[in-house]
């Protein structure tokens, strides 16, 4: 039994790195992502400048306070509000589609054809309600578990170094537990037009067939998120050791990282999906 | 074509963006921002060491590069207010060098360009008049005290001066003139105080009233002040402020801690939702009270 997860979660990546090799335009779906990132992170930045403050500044007002247009402040909430856009607005509405995008170019690959972005772009745009539906799923809980379980960890370790370490690591960990069961929703939304519930369900009923090949796929591309994760822990100190303006440099290396860590764990699990629904 | 014009247009909109914008007042806060970190950094160096070879040797390494950052705000942004405080901090990095007639001309300099900042006119004055004090020439400086308490005397700095005149004269052991010094400096305060109850100013007024009792060591007078004057009914900042330091008197100086305790409780049950009282709440918890 450990001998076959062992054999499949090796052929799994062997294929996938082949393929990422062979059709390098499987980043592509993150990499426009990024871009809009990007562009939102870019727009957070220069709000306090003259000309966007007039339009960008009374919303940071309303929500925060007058001193947070003005330098360094404005870095101290420049994570906050990045963090709530990317996950109630670009994950929602961005990376629902180009995660089924690039799910939808494995499967070409493995139905012989050429993995294309167009075609799978109007595909997933065609089913963007359930994959709307099950971001949104994915997000709300992970952002629930991301609110509760780091207080839970302070107060059962205190404010010590594995305190700081452990209300990171656990929520990571269990966040990982979570998208794994969930993960194949949008390969399965893309392959089977399915509506979010079934998909989910569908998503569910597999992972937990294969659960520690699933878990360990999901979880080596997301130690690069964790890595990046303490950047934001440590942001403060850093900016002291620096400038302020570090933390708008953090967020462009996790932007980055995040194209080939998710397009790592879509692609690795897309094509464990096709393989063994093939196999079955 | 489309893309062309989106381009141009993308163009056109960093351009406006680096005229109007990013020379503006953000980037004037940010580099004003990064140059008072240098500044406050060499403060920190110096008060780290006691050895005078290696202040000297921190004195010759840093403080030039602080001049020239600070001196990069006052070059770019010359009529913003931001140039003002600039200026103040490269006269306190000329007085650490020893430069004390540059630091002249930049304390002259803040009062002729900026006369409307009154903050940092004061600043000036003050900082130009213990020039003077430290020079010897006490008449100078003392008039210099006249003039911020006369024309400067609603700010932070303002405010030191009547008290700094009286310190003179008591570290001179003038005992005569400190003490009407020190009588003049009290009806100051307690004036400003009565006029100015709810501006935040009054509670810096405060603050040197008490010092200018506890100079005296006065504890009984400046007790039945603030509580027949500043206390009474009131449930201002100013009269929790007063309580605190009644509460500070009776455990530092009468080694009172019973009535100290009660005037604490007292200021909890007075004032429960301001952040001063949330120590002092922590505190009464902490020895059971």
């Amino acid at each position: 039994m450990i001998k076959k997860a062992y054999f499949l979660f090796l052929n799994v990546i062997k294929i996938d790195f082949k393929l990422l090799k062979d059709y390098p335009r499987i980043f592509i779906p993150l990499t426009l992502r990024a871009f809009v990132s990007l562009g939102i992170l870019c727009l957070i930045y220069i709000s306090p400048y003259y000309p966007f403050k007039k339009i960008l500044g009374p919303p940071v007002i309303e929500f925060f306070g007058p001193k947070f247009l003005h330098y360094p402040h404005n870095f101290t909430i420049l994570p906050v509000i990045f963090i709530n856009i990317k996950n109630f607005l670009i994950n929602p509405l961005i990376t629902s589609i180009m995660a089924a995008v690039c799910c939808g170019m494995v499967y070409d690959y493995h139905n012989r054809r050429e993995p294309g972005f167009w075609r799978n772009f109007n595909k997933a745009v065609r089913r963007f309600l359930p994959l709307f539906l099950c971001m949104f799923f994915l997000v709300s809980i992970s952002y629930l578990l991301y609110r509760m379980i780091p207080s839970l960890m302070v107060k059962f370790f205190g404010q010590t170094a594995i305190g700081i370490f452990m209300s990171n690591f656990i929520p990571f960990f269990v966040l990982i537990i979570f998208e794994s069961l969930f993960v194949f929703c949008f390969i399965a939304i893309m392959t089977k037009k399915q509506n979010a519930f079934k998909a989910l369900k569908k998503s569910f009923i597999f992972s937990l067939k294969l659960y520690p090949v699933v878990f360990l796929l999901v979880f080596l591309p997301r130690l690069l998120d964790f890595l990046m994760s303490f950047f934001i822990v440590f942001q403060v100190k850093i900016s002291d050791m620096f400038i302020p303006d570090i933390t708008a440099l953090i967020f462009i290396l996790i932007i980055l990282i995040a194209v080939v860590s998710d397009t790592l764990v879509f692609s690795l699990t897309a094509n464990l999906y096709v393989l063994n629904i093939d196999e079955n | 074509m489309r893309i062309k014009k989106v381009i141009l247009l993308s163009l056109i909109i960093c351009f406006v963006a680096a005229v109007t914008g990013c020379y503006g007042g953000y980037e004037a806060e940010r580099k004003f921002w990064l140059a008072n970190r240098e500044y406050e950094r060499l403060l920190l160096a110096l008060n780290q060491t006691s050895n005078e070879f290696q202040k000297d040797e921190i004195i010759k390494k840093k403080a030039p590069e602080v001049i020239i950052v600070l001196r990069q705000v006052t070059i770019n942004y010359p009529s913003l207010p931001l140039s003002a405080q600039a200026m103040l901090l490269i006269a306190n990095v000329y007085v650490i060098e020893g430069h004390l007639d540059k630091a002249i001309k930049e304390y002259n300099c803040i009062m002729e360009e900026f006369p409307y900042m009154k903050e940092q006119c004061a600043s000036a004055m003050v900082a130009l008049a213990s020039i003077y004090k430290e020079r010897g020439d006490w008449d100078s400086a003392e008039e210099i005290y006249e003039e911020v308490i006369s024309e400067y005397f609603d700010t932070r700095m303002g405010l030191r001066a009547p008290i700094l005149i009286a310190r003179y004269y008591k570290s001179r052991a003038m005992n005569i003139e400190a003490g009407e010094a020190y009588n003049k400096a009290m009806s100051l305060y307690k004036d400003f105080i009565e006029s100015n109850e709810d501006i935040p100013y009054a509670l810096v007024a405060l603050e040197q009233l008490v010092n200018c009792y506890n100079d005296q060591e006065q504890w009984h007078e400046v007790i039945n002040y603030l509580q027949e004057h500043v206390i009474k009914n009131s449930d201002s900042p100013l009269a929790l402020q007063a309580m605190l330091i009644i509460g500070t008197i009776y455990e530092a100086q009468f080694n009172n801690r019973d009535k100290a305790f009660e005037i604490y409780r007292q200021v909890v049950e007075r004032f429960p939702e301001s952040p001063l009282v949330e120590k002092i709440r922590s505190r009464l918890e902490l020895l059971g009270e």
